[in-house]
């Protein structure tokens, strides 16, 4: 069976990426910066985060 | 060091303080985050078998039925939830959709949706909690760790911390455990602006190694000028905020890193006791890979890149 596609580690879950942009170091190194609304839990939710209805 | 497994083991629930019937085993594939526990309870199904069910807060974000509104209105925001909200909330009928909110109707405690913090706002510190130990750094030799998941080997048990009652308030200083130094040298996988203006930098392993495991590490909003910390917090922001630069800065969401920024920390142990009962810190989606509330706070030193 071939290998199923493995997000790298780390990464938010894909529905909580609100944006994603270009980042170079000053280094040089290319990044990717994703922009989420992912808060810590005991803080207010982002007026952003609003849940979604899903499409049934 | 002792093996991810054993690592992320926990005999009490943080979200209610409860102990659990036996040790559970976080590091299973499927296992939720730690602090959206709220109870457990033993299955055994007529087939044979014996299961735990552990019932926890999280619900599917589209979801708008009174049940999973009622949940979302316990827990989010709210440093400590009421378990009376979440257990009334549980009883709540999932099939029944939510009435709707009217505009300027009372919000809910913790609802109050925040202003986002500026990504180039005030740098000082503008917290209370503990802030004489977060505002300072510790007075020990430096221990150096090469791997995140090492340096959290060292770490007492959050049970051992908890039964320190550590106080909370601003006078509150560092204890023995968390008179430590340490270098590390890690991954930098995503970061957020609190309102007291720390950084929260999530940091983890070589995304290589084959168990993902992070911690939370800080830096500091600032104290005041005349204060021995100032020089060395100043200049360990002043090097993060160079690195990212102003548009880059991560602001009251989490910014995520791809691939995750190598960086090389300096730094005090520091046990987050506010959040030892109750609702942890972290991203929601790396918050099952958090096996400790212990935190590097605060950052001393920074390279990044």
């Amino acid at each position: 069976m071939p290998a199923l596609p493995h997000p790298p580690p780390g990464m938010p879950a894909a529905g909580h990426v609100i944006e994603t942009g270009d980042f170079v170091s000053p280094q040089g190194a290319k990044y990717t910066i994703l922009k989420t609304t992912e808060t810590d839990a005991y803080d207010p939710p982002l007026p952003t985060a609003k849940p979604q209805r899903k499409h049934r | 060091m002792p093996k991810a497994h054993q690592m992320m083991k926990i005999d009490r629930l943080p979200l209610t303080g409860k102990k659990t019937s036996k040790p559970l085993d976080l590091a299973l594939p499927g296992m939720p985050a730690q602090d959206s526990i709220h109870s457990e309870i033993t299955f055994e199904p007529k087939g044979g078998g014996t299961y735990r069910i552990l019932r926890t807060t999280e619900v599917d974000t589209y979801e708008d039925n009174a049940a999973a509104d009622a949940l979302r209105n316990a827990v989010h925001g709210i440093k400590a939830p009421s378990m009376a909200a979440v257990s009334a909330a549980m009883k709540l009928s999932p099939t029944k959709r939510a009435p709707k909110k009217k505009p300027g109707g009372k919000k809910p405690p913790g609802k109050k949706p925040p202003a986002p913090a500026p990504a180039a706002g005030s740098d000082d510190f503008a917290g209370t909690a503990r802030k004489i130990a977060k505002l300072s750094m510790a007075t020990a030799k430096t221990e150096n760790f090469t791997d995140v998941a090492d340096l959290i080997a060292t770490l007492p048990s959050v049970t051992t911390m908890v039964k320190l009652k550590i106080p909370t308030t601003a006078t509150s200083d560092r204890v023995a455990q968390e008179k430590r130094n340490i270098h590390v040298t890690a991954f930098l996988y995503a970061a957020s602006r609190e309102t007291d203006h720390d950084f929260h930098l999530i940091i983890g392993r070589d995304p290589s190694a084959s168990q993902e495991m992070y911690m939370t590490m800080e830096l500091s909003g600032l104290p005041p000028s005349n204060s021995p910390a100032f020089p060395a917090l100043n200049a360990t922001r002043t090097a993060y905020k160079s690195f990212f630069g102003a548009a880059k800065l991560p602001g009251a969401g989490y910014n995520f890193y791809q691939p995750p920024i190598p960086v090389v920390i300096d730094g005090s142990l520091f046990f987050d006791a506010t959040h030892s009962t109750g609702q942890a810190p972290g991203p929601p989606s790396l918050k099952s890979r958090m096996p400790t509330i212990w935190e590097v706070h605060p950052i001393s030193n920074i390279e990044l890149g």
